[in-house]
């Protein structure tokens, strides 16, 4: 029978275990999804065109930082995932055959993807913008018509 | 369910995701340029 107890833990071991903790969540799929529902969120609050954009702007680049994070979390918290398959430090990839093909077949896939709805939307809000710019100038053309 | 009916349910979940994405950027610009020509 064994009456070894583990030593209390210092305050600096608890420190390292909550860091180890936090820093578990921070690449979880779910922060990098709010983060991103939150900048779709700040988007749709009504503010001039320059403001909303510059705005926007801040917000994205302060969300992308959880890009590098996520991506990074297998060699800074290994407890959590294993060792990168493709991009790991050694460059070698772990991976092969069939599996190899699909994910690679599924990344180009979904860039090309990616591109064509990045195009549709951006012509998308190019029309909504004339539009908000032709409502304002004929509303002023109606009040200075009204006035003269 | 087994293994292969998730990865298929996953693939038609992202499809049918994606393809109503699509349809209404489709539908709003269709909508947007009306409004322009009618101008």
């Amino acid at each position: 029978m064994s009456t070894a107890r583990a030593a209390p833990k210092t305050i600096l071991q608890k420190l390292l275990d909550a860091v180890e903790r936090a820093g578990n969540k921070v690449p979880h799929p779910a922060v990098l999804f709010f983060l991103y529902l939150g900048y779709l969120a700040l988007r749709r609050i009504p503010a001039s065109p320059d403001a909303r954009a510059k705005r926007c702007a801040i917000a994205a680049l302060i969300a992308f930082v959880d890009v590098p994070i996520v991506h990074f979390s297998v060699n800074w918290w290994r407890t959590l995932h294993q060792q990168g398959t493709v991009f790991n430090e050694r460059l070698d990839a772990k991976i092969h055959g069939v599996m190899a093909f699909t994910l690679w077949f599924g990344v180009l896939a979904f860039t090309l993807l990616y591109a064509y709805l990045l195009d549709r939307r951006y012509r998308l809000l190019a029309l909504d913008e004339d539009r908000e710019e032709r409502e304002v100038e004929q509303a002023i053309a109606e009040r200075v018509g009204a006035v003269s | 369910m087994n293994f292969a009916e998730y990865v298929i349910s996953g693939w038609v979940l992202t499809a049918v995701v994606i393809g109503a994405y699509w349809l209404w950027i489709v539908q709003r610009t269709k909508r947007a340029e009306r409004t322009r020509d009618l101008e």
